[in-house]
């Protein structure tokens, strides 16, 4: 094929040129073409290499369903692969490289597949690498890798960015040809809000270009651009069709233009949501198999009519024509007129309609009825076509007549909706006699196909389809109220097809699938090694697999199992598509959510102290909390035993605004926390605060926490950082479905309060100047008692004296808009004190010493008994959980107990490690249970831990190991009562 | 005693920088913070809306809006939040204790939320179209009005949103997720170009 730019016509703009490379040479094109448009008018023929044979090919269609013409576009260094040749637009210094070759396109030494074709038929991999012979797949795998595939992803930084959004309409309409601005122009007149969707950089659709429908187009392009009602999204493809009216779209925003604007995406996705959507996508052309099919110069009949028109491109410089029906016709002397040199058509049927023939007389061009091409002659691009005759009935065909000298042959076997989109939800499609092909099966109500994409394929009958179509839909809206029969659009057979599945032909490959190489004979094979059900077939042969979606090899391949099976094609059945119509970059599914918008980040009212003041910061779900503050060079332990210990010589004061805090109120309020909680609850004075256990409804633990009685029928409730939103949705469900005659409302208030806990013997000390109308001595603020209160700088507060270090200790709630200034006021009130801040590690230090649990012990399989808090749940009263505890399972002697444990060695124990007996790492023996937590303890000058070990209250004293085998761990331990330190409470009650 | 308001802090205090952002010639919206001084949610019993009005006349309150809206009575906004739930909110510092005192256990709860949220006005043409990229809500005219109030989410983030004008819109984000909120609001309205307040 050699083909040239025409003097005349296209829908480019030929004052503006455009230079782009591809496969680093320097190329011209003009503004408008796509890179196959131009790159053919460069006299291109070879754009690629095939999947898995590495066969040269070329462009075989002027659209999105392009199987073949697959480039990579590199952007800045950022490649974008699999990009279709036909759909990219070029601009100016567009980097176009082709795939899937080496060292070069013309000359690929993989293109030695082709010779091992019989191994790589269908079922390859199965048969080669299954068995027996499964382990050669690891010697060849690597190979096979290199060699297979399409285009190859970017592993750099995507610089650009892609958006995400949301819209709405009345009414989606899908496709921008005559039948989709038809309907869009009808709704939006009976006031619908419109989304029209194309895919293409111009509305138009099969008309786009044509000199005789140009004017008509651009008059109703403009009316729907210019209408209120309607938003028109061009180069947007409708990519998903999903529940409850829900459709994926994406629009290539960038992608055509050289200078991106700054802060313009690439792309974007829209998640729509429409009450009703109208299908009017058009159909696409469906290929002829025969053997030779696949080569450079061999094109759908209507990609070379779409390249005359709209881009003022000649696809060869001596074109023949194959097809099977009248519509191959319709347009030859048009073309002819533009400059087209096409010579010949050859037609396997042995008569055609009375317009076909008149078009043949008026072009004067050669005919060859009855007959098929057998095969196709050239390597990197055609010169020769065979043709022989063809018997219609058993199709085959017989010895090769004649051979015909051409660059280019046009193919067209039919036509076939694009049935894509009602696919993926709708009913199965049915089967069209009149055009041997699948029509859009039913749909759920909720949508209407109309068009071409309904089998009208006439331009009148598709007009009048498009018509039906929006006012059924208006007045189905209630946009309409008119009550006039509608007229159904009728469907002439003005095609005329001729069912040609095959060219059946002793030698030569015949492709289905351009996409992922899948010939006739595959099929067959699949047949007769009895892969007999299309979703086997599919599955065996890969076809309609590849991101095509087999766009033009799905009929073929249904007819020819169908043909093999001797039934008629709708009992063979079809496959569903399923999203996306075409691939969607994970950069648009992505949209802005990465990055800093990766996820949203949660922060305390001191957040930026922390900052300043150099703390390392660590996740605890959304939060940041600061793990230590280090002094210079400190390690990690080094800092949080610093920070421990000096809490428990002066006072440390720690951030715990991510506390979760629930308000509870109501008369009731009492009665619920009594129910909630396995401990009691019902008579907790006012101004006190007790320490609550929260189980779940099989009786295993699920929070814990303090709660405050503010007032009579006010409580504020803490839960853990991590089942604060946990808690307040059990507590929501309880009060809805449960409980609910008890009158309460519970209400996060988690971001009401920043939350300060002050600890250590000087806390008292720190506390009393700040906060000088409380009195802080023991006797006027006992344990668990609250107080509301000012700071002397009038900033409110609630304190409440509680502990979870074992020290001296008190926590203070002020609004958070205050946390700061509170927080500040503590840190500078502390100097003289040598008060320290310490944080996440150092708290997680202080309370192992105390041996209180958190998340790492209630882990959701222990129970109250098994962390030591059996003591918690009342046998008095019912509580969510209380039915449970009774169960066999939960008195069973073997299940876990919490234990301390002492590193006896001085090493570190890891966490997770497991306990077990043997002294030899080797040969540990059976887990006895494993360690939750571990820290250094400053307190006692050995590393300790939590574990929770079978009958562990039995195994107090005795010596174990601490096993953590992938890190060749075995650290000798013994197994002590859970709090190391205070045992008695002094520093607490002191 | 120094002035308590000066010592209240924002979320934002540090990030926010006053001034466009975005294309130079073009300003499609603006963001302003204006979380007001008092902010209470106010949680009825069933069947106990009609004591609470009589309870709040005297405060100004002579109705609650419709489900789902918001209305201005005096200088207190009121948005409906759900059956029975309502978020007040004044520039007066002592709403809360107000209500609580007004409002008895027995017909509901009034919770102080002033540090709780914070409150984001966004104004302009592109408002709409702005926050589409995150809140999945027809925010039409017709199908989104005048004083309309949604509890959605968007970016993941629970948000309240109200709309105040055809081209203005006020976000209720909690006060901990604000400036993660603030952050995803701007990327999203820097191509329209914004004007921050």
């Amino acid at each position: 094929m050699s083909g040239f730019r025409l003097k005349q016509g296209g829908l480019i703009d030929r004052s503006k040129r455009v230079s782009f490379r591809f496969d680093g040479k320097a190329k011209n094109g003009f503004s408008g073409d796509t890179l196959a448009s131009a790159l053919l008018a460069n006299g291109e023929t070879l754009f690629g290499r095939s999947f898995k044979y590495h066969r040269p090919r070329g462009v075989m269609t002027a659209g999105s369903e392009e199987p073949n013409a697959l480039v990579t576009i590199d952007r800045n260094n950022v490649l974008e692969p699999n990009t279709r040749a036909t759909m990219a637009e070029i601009y100016d210094g567009m980097d176009a490289r082709s795939q899937n070759r080496w060292p070069n396109l013309k000359f690929d030494i993989l293109s030695a597949n082709q010779l091992a074709g019989p191994l790589f038929q269908a079922g390859f991999y199965y048969k080669t690498f299954m068995g027996p012979t499964q382990k050669a797949w690891k010697l060849y795998e690597h190979f096979i890798r290199r060699a297979a595939g399409l285009g190859k992803a970017s592993i750099k930084h995507d610089t650009d960015t892609y958006e995400k959004t949301n819209i709405f309409s009345d009414v989606l309409v899908v496709g921008g040809g005559v039948a989709g601005l038809t309907v869009a122009l009808h709704a939006a007149t009976k006031s619908a809000r419109v989304l029209l969707v194309d895919e293409n950089a111009m509305l138009g659709g099969y008309h786009r270009g044509d000199p005789r429908e140009e004017d008509t187009i651009a008059a109703l392009s403009q009316k729907v651009a210019d209408h209120p009602n309607i938003i028109v999204l061009q180069r947007t493809t409708c990519f998903g069709m999903y529940d409850n009216n829900t459709y994926g779209l994406v629009e290539r925003v960038s992608a055509h233009l050289p200078d991106k604007d700054e802060f313009a995406p690439f792309e974007r996705c829209y998640i729509l949501r429409t009450k009703h959507a109208i299908f009017a996508a058009g159909a696409l052309e469906r290929p002829l198999v025969f053997p030779g099919n696949d080569k450079p110069g061999v094109m759908l009949m209507d990609s070379i009519r779409a390249y005359a028109l709209r881009y003022g491109v000649s696809t060869g410089k001596n074109i023949a024509l194959f097809t099977s029906h009248d519509g191959a016709y319709a347009q030859l002397s048009a073309l002819q007129d533009m400059g087209l040199p096409i010579k010949t058509v050859v037609d396997t049927r042995t008569e055609i309609s009375d317009l076909a023939s008149a078009q043949v007389a008026a072009t004067g061009l050669q005919l060859i009825t009855g007959h098929a091409v057998t095969a196709v002659r050239g390597h990197n691009s055609i010169n020769q076509i065979a043709v022989s005759p063809f018997d219609p009935f058993t199709g085959s065909a017989g010895r090769e007549s004649q051979m015909i000298d051409c660059d280019c042959l046009g193919i067209s076997g039919g036509w076939t909706p694009s049935i894509h989109l009602t696919s993926q939800m709708g009913g199965p499609p049915k089967w069209d006699e009149m055009l041997n092909t699948m029509l859009p099966g039913d749909s759920n109500g909720d949508w209407t196909a109309c068009g071409s994409m309904s089998g009208h394929m006439n331009r009148d009958d598709v007009i009048a389809s498009a018509e039906v179509a929006a006012e059924s839909v208006m007045r189905k809206l209630s946009f309409s109220k008119s009550r006039k029969a509608l007229r159904k659009p009728e469907r002439q057979n003005t095609l005329n097809t001729a069912p040609v599945w095959k060219v059946k032909t002793e030698r030569g490959k015949a492709f289905v699938d351009f996409q992922h190489d899948v010939t006739e004979a595959d099929i067959e094979l699949a047949y007769r090694e009895g892969f007999l059900s299309v979703e086997h077939l599919k599955r065996y042969t890969t076809l309609g697999m590849a991101t095509d979606q087999g766009k033009l090899s799905n009929i073929n391949g249904l007819a020819l199992m169908a043909q093999a099976r001797g039934l008629p094609i709708p009992e063979v059945g079809t496959t569903r598509f399923r999203p996306p119509y075409t691939p969607v970059s994970f950069g648009a599914l992505v949209g802005d959510a990465r990055g800093t918008h990766w996820r949203p980040v949660r922060r305390t009212p001191m957040h930026a102290w922390h900052e300043a003041a150099g703390a390392e910061m660590m996740d605890a779900g959304p939060w940041k909390r600061p793990r230590v503050y280090r002094n210079g060079s400190e390690t990690l332990e080094q800092a949080y035993v610093r920070e421990a210990r000096q809490t428990r010589r002066t006072v440390g004061i720690v951030d715990v605004s991510t506390l979760g805090k629930i308000a509870v109120q109501g008369p009731d309020a009492s009665e619920f926390l009594n129910r909630i909680y396995s401990n009691a609850f019902a008579k907790l004075p006012v101004g006190k605060a007790r320490y609550g256990l929260m189980l779940r409804e099989d009786g295993i633990v699920y929070d814990d926490g303090t709660t405050w009685r503010l007032g009579e029928t006010d409580y504020l409730m803490t839960t853990t950082t991590a089942h604060a939103s946990g808690v307040m949705e059990h507590l929501e469900t309880y009060l809805a479905l449960h409980w609910p005659e008890l009158k309460v409302h519970v209400t996060s208030v988690t971001d009401q309060w920043a939350a300060i806990a002050v600890a250590g013997p000087k806390a008292r000390e720190l506390l009393s100047p700040i906060v000088p109308d409380t009195d802080f001595e023991n006797e006027a603020f006992p344990f668990m008692a609250i107080r509301h209160g000012k700071t002397k700088q009038g900033i409110p507060i609630m304190l409440c004296r509680l502990s979870f270090s074992g020290e001296l200790a008190y926590e203070i709630f002020t609004p958070s808009r205050y946390g700061l200034a509170l927080w500040e006021n503590l840190q500078e009130a502390g100097k003289p004190l040598e008060l320290v801040t310490y944080g996440m590690e150092a708290l997680g230090t202080l309370r192992i010493e105390k041996g209180h649990v958190v998340g790492a012990e209630l882990n959701g399989r222990t129970t109250a008994e098994m962390v030591g808090l059996g003591g918690m749940v009342s046998s008095k009263k019912s509580f969510v959980g209380s039915e449970m505890i009774e169960r066999e399972a939960f008195q069973d002697l073997h299940r876990h107990q919490m234990v301390g444990v002492i590193s006896r060695n001085g090493e570190s124990i890891r966490n997770g490690s497991h306990l077990v007996r043997g002294a030899n790492p080797k040969e540990p023996g059976i887990s006895l249970g494993h360690v939750t937590s571990c820290a250094y303890s400053p307190a006692l000058e050995k590393y300790i831990a939590l574990a929770l070990l079978e009958k562990g209250n039995q195994l107090m004293g005795q010596n174990l190991y601490a096993t953590f085998p992938l890190k060749g761990h075995h650290v000798p331990v013994e197994i002590v009562e859970t709090c190391f330190f205070d045992k008695n409470g002094e520093r607490m009650y002191g | 005693m120094v002035d308590l308001m000066s010592l209240g802090t924002c979320p934002l205090d540090g990030i926010w920088t006053s001034g466009h952002s975005g294309p130079g010639d073009k300003t499609g919206l603006t963001i302003e913070r204006t979380t007001p001084n008092s902010l209470a949610q106010l949680s009825l019993f069933p069947k106990c809306e009609v004591k609470a009005l009589t309870k709040l006349k005297k405060k100004g309150v002579k109705e609650f809006p419709l489900d789902g809206m918001s209305l201005l009575q005096g200088d207190v906004g009121i948005l409906s939040l759900g059956a029975g739930r309502y978020l007040l909110e004044s520039n007066k510092l002592d709403l809360c204790a107000k209500l609580h005192k007004a409002i008895p256990a027995n017909i509901g709860s009034v919770t102080d939320l002033s540090s709780a949220r914070t409150v984001f006005t966004i104004s302009g043409s592109d408002a709409e179209t702005v926050l589409l990229k995150g809140i999945a809500i027809d925010f039409a005219i017709e199908a989104f009005p005048i004083g309309k109030v949604a509890q959605t989410t968007a970016h993941h983030l629970n948000l309240t949103v109200v709309r105040d004008d055809a081209e203005q819109f006020r976000i209720f984000a909690f006060s901990t997720f604000a400036r993660s909120a603030f952050e995803w609001l701007h990327t999203c309205a820097l191509p329209h170009g914004v004007e921050k307040i």
